[in-house]
């Protein structure tokens, strides 16, 4: 079977929110002999990425998005470990994650680290409740590329308004701040208000910003 | 009708029978800005049925806006079941831990009374109080949270879509009959005590959440089902995308629908083919950035999609945040005074 008949099937399995069908179809995949690499640069990251232009373009829902997560958690479980023992997966980047302070909406947080996981990013996540301060010590404690913050609360904003500031007297302007959540969704101009570096709407978008983000960041 | 004798009373009902009143209403959900008008903090304001039913209808009178919304906060609803409301200066409670910790929890449930939550008490006293004033002339407006958006306020929302997607069906089935019976009982109570209508926000059975298969599997039956032991008109809000499932939303038996920023006014129109009026879709988030220039751009461009043939209310999308200024929201008003006044002129619009 070829990569390209692996990915649309790994597309319906998304879109049917059919976790089952997607793990079998991996597992069959690798035990075929497909190389772990391809399977993840050709097959899962593109499915991925097909599912988030279609919750883009209001084509998908949470459902498929949350069923995609939890495959991106198989996948970091399955092959990630196969990848770094060969020495051909090294992550790529640093990224601490978390929900702000005074925003209890965790959800969208989890899908994005999991699709970043699977994208082979290095993931630190805070959880909820994270205050400026907490995100900008955990980005020193960990060497951070990039801090990523969710919200779907309005009240919020003005506290990510102040990691910006936090963040550049500590690491001098090495970190760079992606921001989502709907909020930012449904203001265009929000993220760069709030002094983000980018936004982006989804999981599968946040994969490539991430990925653009680490090609600009400046070494340490 | 006489625009001189028009009650935003009758001009909601007009446009909700599908009707063209003297003009297109405008229905604002502003729960926090009475706090201002009273010069209290959120909490205080939020404390007091008295304090909320005088902000709505100083807000109703500084806005001309055509319904009172004499609603708290939406965790208040989780409350009866053991859910802690989390205050914040600027903002709407969030909620603290979910009560159900796990799946099991569900079989020990029972459907608990809604007056066992303060807020809720408070909610109706304000409905009361605001009943006094201006029943039969401002309509009033309640709000109870539908049987398949509860549990994502009671289990959290990832166990809740855990559930639908992997668990038992008897489990799920269970949680919908404690909270279809708690969203009538409480819709029913705020009727009783004045309410002229409830909206249902349901952003669980949204496009946004759901797909249209699972929406008609899981949520259309117990939602169809909930509306019709409501004993009052029911308004549905998608607080979600909802243009794919318009066209199943009339079989709910709801008098209108308020649909989002990303639902398109005209194709959500067509699909509700007169049997459901339509409200909305100001961008409530963007509307932060406003200005009333702003404001009356984007609300003539709702009425240029939505208004001819009237059965239709502006509306923001949902809820209004805090930070939204003055002059954005009279903007929406100024904005249905100049374009939609009906007979519509179309070259104006």
């Amino acid at each position: 079977m070829s990569l390209t008949r692996y990915h649309d099937d790994l597309v319906a399995c998304l879109l049917r929110a059919d976790r089952p069908a997607a793990a079998d179809l991996l597992h069959r995949a690798l035990d075929s002999g497909i190389d772990p690499r391809a399977l993840l640069l050709d097959v899962i990251q593109p499915s991925m990425r097909r599912v988030g232009e279609l919750w883009s373009r209001q084509r998908a829902s949470l459902t498929q998005y949350f069923v995609a997560g939890r495959i991106a958690d198989d996948v970091t479980d399955a092959i990630v470990p196969l990848l770094e023992r060969e020495g051909a997966g090294r992550r790529r980047g640093r990224v601490v994650i978390g929900t702000i302070a005074g925003d209890y909406h965790g959800l969208g947080r989890k899908i994005v680290a999991a699709f970043l996981r699977a994208a082979g990013v290095q993931v630190h996540d805070l959880g909820m409740g994270v205050a400026p301060a907490q995100f900008v010590a955990a980005a020193h404690e960990e060497g951070a590329d990039i801090v990523a913050v969710s919200a779907l609360m309005v009240h919020v904003i003005p506290q990510i308004g102040e990691l910006r500031p936090l963040l550049d007297e500590q690491d001098a302007g090495h970190v760079r701040l992606l921001v989502g959540g709907a909020p930012f969704n449904y203001h265009k101009r929000l993220y760069r208000e709030v002094g983000a570096d980018a936004t982006a709407r989804n999981a599968g978008e946040a994969v490539r910003v991430v990925q653009e983000l680490l090609v600009e960041t400046p070494a340490r | 009708m006489n625009a001189e004798t028009i009650t935003p009373y009758q001009r909601l009902v007009a446009a909700l029978q599908g009707g063209t009143p003297d003009r297109v209403p405008v229905f604002l959900p502003i729960t926090m800005h009475g706090a201002k008008e009273l010069g209290l903090g959120l909490r205080e304001y939020l404390a007091k049925g008295e304090h909320v039913a005088e902000g709505q209808l100083r807000l109703q009178q500084k806005y001309r806006h055509d319904g009172l919304f004499p609603v708290f906060y939406g965790v208040a609803e989780a409350m009866p079941f053991g859910a802690e409301a989390i205050f914040f200066d600027y903002g709407p409670p969030n909620m603290g831990a979910p009560p159900l910790r796990d799946w099991q929890s569900i079989l020990q449930l029972r459907v608990p009374d809604p007056l066992d939550s303060p807020p809720l008490r408070e909610t109706l006293h304000a409905i009361e109080l605001c009943a006094a004033r201006v029943k039969g002339t401002v309509p009033i407006v309640g709000m109870a949270v539908p049987p398949f958006s509860l549990p994502a306020m009671l289990l959290g929302l990832e166990s809740w879509l855990e559930l639908l997607l992997f668990g038992p069906a008897t489990l799920r089935d269970a949680l919908l009959r404690v909270t279809a019976e708690f969203c009538v009982r409480w819709a029913n109570m705020q009727l009783a005590a004045g309410a002229d209508a409830v909206v249902l926000p349901d952003a669980v059975s949204s496009g946004t959440i759901i797909t249209h298969e699972q929406f008609m599997a899981w949520s259309l039956p117990v939602l169809c089902e909930t509306t019709r032991r409501i004993r009052g008109p029911v308004v549905l809000a998608g607080v979600g995308r909802v243009e794919q499932i318009a066209n199943l939303l009339p079989q709910t038996g709801a008098l209108a629908a308020l649909v989002t920023a990303e639902d398109d006014l005209g194709r959500c129109k067509e699909a509700f083919g007169g049997r459901l009026a339509l409200i909305g879709n100001v961008n409530n988030v963007a509307m932060l950035g406003w200005d009333r220039n702003e404001a009356l751009r984007e609300a003539r461009a709702c009425l240029r999609s939505a208004a001819r043939g009237g059965g239709y209310v502006l509306a923001p999308q949902w809820e209004l945040p805090y930070a939204i200024s003055d002059e954005a929201l009279a903007g929406l008003i100024d904005a249905v005074e100049r374009w939609g006044r009906y007979p519509l002129v179309d070259d104006e619009l």
